[in-house]
């Protein structure tokens, strides 16, 4: 029963890739080539450019949205409904990642708009766990803005 | 090098078959194959079956021997195929080499899939995927991709709406699709949103089903008089580099390229093609990468009626996925049933005029925004 007062933690497959550091910003967890600097995320073992070793490399969850979409069909693991996905170009490295919006969000997002990573609860999971994810929010949403 | 020729189709119809096992479904594709072959069981030198989701569904594995057994096939190699969408297109391009390497002179491919059951639930890649977990479902995948197509070349609702349109028309003329009544844009366009912009109906739905084909040496098949052959077969995976551009797809691209040159056939030369409508903005990017029209003109050949029967060049007359419904392993199969139904000249209602060469092509999986697996066969009489 020591699971019962512990903090609600994210899924190992995500924990394992973003990582929180002690000031509370998010970073996705990548590799780069040893040789050429390609970015990989996730990072891999060995590189598809140079095919040499490639060395963990922290990116910040910093970026613009490329594309997105609002879900409207039954989500899964919990997620709210609908809720909204898109890809993220990196600032930093260009990579081009997946991830959700955070719900105030779904309805503001456009292409180009300029989004920064969090963590949420965003709702209960079936086994009445907080739903935990790294979302993505907009930075400069036009209220915000004025 | 032996030519590969197909001697045998079989295909049970598409939608629920609550009654029907799975290993039911299957045995009546492949009974209807070897039947349409005139071949024995014993003639079969290997068997390939293909099946996506009784693991996770019914906590089945390894269905395939048992399946071959109740055909009467024993003794003889048998493997089971998992490789998403493309599971049964995967199948057929294992069994192809096995022909054209001359290890066997007959082999029979099976796909089957039972989909229509409560524990079905949603399809992702898995309760451990990164992306999953993250709301990554395939509906969303090919939003985004029409996002970015609308966004970067102008497509429209209503282009997209035109292949679902198409389809379901197509679809009258097919007995073994799931939907067969027409549906107008505007209906597709009003139906449930599952995600911006894709609506209920330009989303495949599930089915149960099984399809079969039986290939054989250019040898068994000048005996049996079979003559639908397999110009090119090809199987790829995804580049998984990023930044992935969602509006080229570059596997896409590359598969057609890679499957078009060992054909010996470009795009001007095929009469008719079946592709992976798993959703409307799917057919649209595959006409670009097929290279049926110019990058980000998909669109517009959608909604010009050139991919409609009796149009310039036809795509998906079978009803596609969209209507026929998408049982995984078995729709690749099913892809190579109707094209080898058109080329023999024996599609009724829905036949395409004078058809010699037809094209299947199929895609499976997500990852790192692109496909897990790239199927693309090339035919011809």
């Amino acid at each position: 029963m020591s699971g019962r007062n512990a903090a609600p933690k994210l899924p190992e497959a995500i924990s394992n890739l973003v990582k929180i550091r002690h000031d509370g910003c998010l970073f996705l967890d990548g590799g780069r080539c040893r040789r050429c600097g390609q970015y990989s995320f996730p990072p891999q073992w060995r590189s598809f450019c140079c095919q040499d070793e490639t060395q963990p490399v922290a990116q910040e969850g910093r970026g613009k949205i490329y594309s997105y979409t609002r879900v409207h069909a039954a989500p899964p693991f919990g997620l709210p409904q609908p809720y909204a996905v898109g890809y993220i170009d990196l600032e930093e490295s260009g990579m081009r990642v997946f991830g959700l919006f955070a719900p105030e969000t779904i309805d503001r997002l456009e292409i180009g708009a300029c989004v920064q990573l969090q963590v949420r609860s965003l709702g209960t999971t079936a086994d009445g766990e907080p739903c935990l994810r790294p979302v993505f929010y907009l930075q400069h949403s036009p209220e915000v803005s004025l | 090098m032996s030519t590969v020729y197909i001697a045998g189709i079989g295909i049970t119809p598409f939608g629920r078959h609550a009654e029907r096992s799975l290993q039911a479904l299957a045995v009546d594709a492949g009974e209807q194959a070897l039947r349409d072959a005139g071949l024995q069981g014993s003639r079969i030198g290997i068997g390939f079956f293909a099946n996506a989701l009784a693991g996770r569904l019914f906590g089945d594995s390894t269905l395939g021997q048992g399946i071959f057994a109740a055909l009467g096939i024993n003794q003889i190699p048998v493997l089971n195929i998992e490789n998403a969408c493309t599971s049964g297109s995967s199948a057929f391009y294992l069994a192809c080499q096995a022909i054209r390497a001359r290890e066997v002179e007959v082999a029979l491919v099976l796909g089957a899939e039972k989909m229509c059951v409560p524990q079905m639930g949603r399809l992702h890649s898995g309760n451990s995927d990164f992306d999953a977990l993250l709301g990554m479902i395939p509906p969303a995948s090919f939003a985004m991709r029409a996002q970015r197509h609308m966004y970067e070349f102008g497509t429209t609702r209503e282009q997209m709406a035109a292949v679902a349109v198409k389809n379901r028309r197509h679809a009258q003329a097919n007995p073994v699709a799931l939907y067969r009544s027409p549906v107008t844009a505007e209906e597709v366009l009003a139906s449930p949103m599952v995600a911006d912009p894709l609506t209920r109906l330009q989303c495949c739905p599930i089915a149960d089903g099984a399809a079969a084909v039986l290939l054989c040496s250019e040898s068994v098949a000048r005996r049996r008089g079979a003559r639908v052959r397999v110009l090119s077969s090809i199987l790829c995976s995804g580049s998984y580099q990023s930044p992935q551009d969602l509006a080229r797809w570059e596997t896409d691209f590359r598969g057609a390229r890679a499957a078009y040159e060992k054909a010996g056939v470009g795009p001007e030369n095929l009469d008719l093609v079946e592709c992976h409508d798993a959703f409307s903005i799917a057919e649209i990017l595959h006409y670009e990468a097929l290279g049926l029209c110019p990058l980000g003109e998909g669109g517009s050949l959608a909604a010009s009626g050139a991919t409609a029967w009796g149009g310039k060049i036809p795509v998906n007359v079978s009803g596609g996925l969209l209507s026929k419904g998408h049982p995984l392993a078995a729709t690749g199969i099913a892809q190579v049933v109707e094209l080898a139904l058109q080329l023999r000249g024996e599609a009724r209602e829905r036949q395409v005029g004078n058809a010699q060469v037809g094209l299947a092509h199929c895609m499976g999986g997500d990852l790192a925004a692109d496909t897990k697996s790239f199927t693309l066969s090339v035919l011809a009489v």
